[in-house]
């Protein structure tokens, strides 16, 4: 029997209570040729993804409890054979028509290697905060150096993925942002212009609880880019750090984030 | 007796900026001030530029072993000398204007309700050339808006007893110590704003790291969280924090003074 076409990787970690939602989500595709591994990012995390797998063929789970996101998703990656794959994080959840609309995009452009979409951010309870703040901008491979545009939601071809090295872990907090600037390096990229990703903000969430890491972690891909593609001869690299307090009344949301 | 002002000079290897800010005290036309000098552990020399000013000025008091114990711990540790009736601190590398400490000695007697005022301040680069005004004191003053700014940016000229009363500066705030002290000081004194220009921040090139710039932040967001909870009201506001970290690319021969703020 051969693989499904498309693998999506699903790091899931601590209580997960979001993981209800995102397997809803994923089980709720108008594309079903796919196949989930769960990557359980502590021995908790592996407990909960055993319960919400709930014998779902489709849904494996990885042996990646004592690793780190971005090993544990690079070794996941690598003991499949799917031709695509893609990330749902395990606090998020994707629109039924978020696989078909990127494979579909993919399909029309076989010589792109990911394809991403747009994405809207929404509380712990579901409800809208607004549109992602940077997935609007215009790709570009040199843009991509400045603005991460290129997520949350992205389908990758295999062999582009493995062109460009997989997720690393040199930057551990910003592996995503890493592997999207190395793969623009070695293939095209195509947007399409749908918000078909919810991208959960709640004070857990990795951007939210590990927001300077974060930070200096994609500054660092950023350097580490910047040399790869010999601008270093004739640029200087900075990062700029603006922040600002905002004082609301307890209804709304309090927390941190790095929107734009 | 004219009151006497304590002006705290933490120093951590400014020696290319020293002399410039304790030129700029030498310049007041206020003349009853001491300055505390006190080296935090510098590898440069700064240590006897200060003590060669203390040589030529008795106003001048180097304190301190030399050793390194964060700017934090050194301001307090320098203010706890304070013998003046009033104290502020003026950072190594900027520099006063003539009249600050005079303008703020005035504003203060003016308004003796007042435990603590700020001026506004410009922006200049590290040849000392005037780059911008300031923008942190844009914001009008509240304890309220407090929170959400570090309005009370330099200079600061504070009552030795309000600042005593708040317990100074915590030693133990690697960071956003300043920040700190304000907010504690705006939730038990009165403070006042003189709107002149009296201070210049100086804009490094080799500004601090990025992970000193993220601890600042994250220490300056800390500091507004316990001062919403000392006010009571963590049950009707959040506090959050925004952050914009920009990427820059810039040709290599258009290098310009750069600088991010506390």
């Amino acid at each position: 029997m051969s693989a499904p076409t498309l693998q999506a990787l699903v790091p899931v970690r601590g209580d997960a209570p979001f993981l209800a939602a995102a397997l809803h989500s994923l089980r709720a595709q108008t594309f079903i040729d796919w196949q989930a591994t769960l990557c359980p990012l502590d021995a908790n995390a592996r407990d909960i993804a055993m319960r919400a797998v709930d014998g779902d063929a489709r849904m494996q789970i990885a042996d990646t409890s004592d690793m780190a996101e971005a090993s544990a998703l690079a070794h996941a990656a690598d003991t499949n054979a799917c031709e695509l794959l893609c990330v749902l994080d395990g606090d998020d959840a994707l629109e039924p028509t978020a696989f078909a609309a990127l494979m579909d995009a993919l399909a029309e452009h076989p010589a792109a290697g990911m394809a991403y979409s747009r994405h809207v951010l929404i509380d712990a309870n579901g409800g809208v905060l607004g549109p992602g703040p940077l997935c609007e901008l215009p790709y570009s491979a040199d843009a991509l150096l400045l603005d991460f545009m290129t997520g949350p939601l992205r389908v990758l071809r295999r062999q582009a993925y493995r062109d460009a090295g997989g997720f690393a872990s040199a930057h551990a907090d910003a592996s995503d942002y890493d592997l999207c600037l190395r793969l623009s390096e070695t293939a095209g990229v195509v947007h399409v212009p749908q918000a078909l990703y919810q991208r959960r903000i709640h004070p857990l969430a990795p951007e939210i609880a590990r927001w300077a890491e974060a930070i200096e972690a994609r500054y660092g891909a950023f350097v580490d880019a910047v040399k790869r593609r010999g601008l270093d001869a004739t640029y200087d690299v900075a990062l700029h750090i603006d922040s600002w307090h905002i004082l609301q009344p307890l209804r709304a949301f309090g927390g941190v984030g790095n929107w734009g | 007796m004219p009151d006497l002002i304590s002006i705290a000079v933490p120093i951590y290897n400014t020696a290319r900026f020293l002399p410039a800010a304790l030129d700029s005290l030498l310049a007041q036309d206020y003349p009853h001030w001491e300055c505390l000098l006190w080296d935090d552990g510098s590898t440069d020399g700064s240590g006897d530029i200060a003590a060669g000013y203390a040589v030529r000025d008795p106003r001048f008091r180097v304190l301190g072993d030399g050793r390194n114990r964060g700017v934090s711990a050194t301001c307090a540790a320098a203010l706890s000398e304070a013998r003046g009736e009033y104290v502020a601190i003026l950072d190594s590398d900027d520099m006063l204007e003539p009249d600050a400490l005079s303008s703020m000695l005035a504003f203060m007697h003016a308004n003796p309700r007042l435990g603590m005022a700020y001026s506004e301040y410009v922006e200049v680069a590290e040849d000392g050339r005037y780059l911008a005004p300031g923008r942190r004191f844009q914001r009008p003053y509240s304890a309220h808006n407090l929170l959400v700014d570090f309005i009370t940016y330099q200079f600061r000229l504070i009552r030795a007893e309000a600042y005593r009363t708040v317990g100074g500066v915590d030693a133990s705030m690697p960071v956003a110590y300043d920040y700190d002290l304000c907010l504690r000081l705006s939730e038990r004194v009165e403070v006042g704003h003189l709107p002149k220009p009296l201070y210049r921040y100086r804009m490094r090139k080799e500004s601090i790291s990025h992970a000193s710039r993220l601890r600042q932040v994250r220490a300056s967001f800390d500091a507004a969280q316990r001062a919403l909870q000392r006010r009571g009201l963590q049950g009707k506001y959040a506090l959050a924090l925004g952050v914009r970290a920009r990427h820059v690319l810039r040709p290599k021969d258009a290098s310009s003074p750069q600088g991010e703020g506390a």
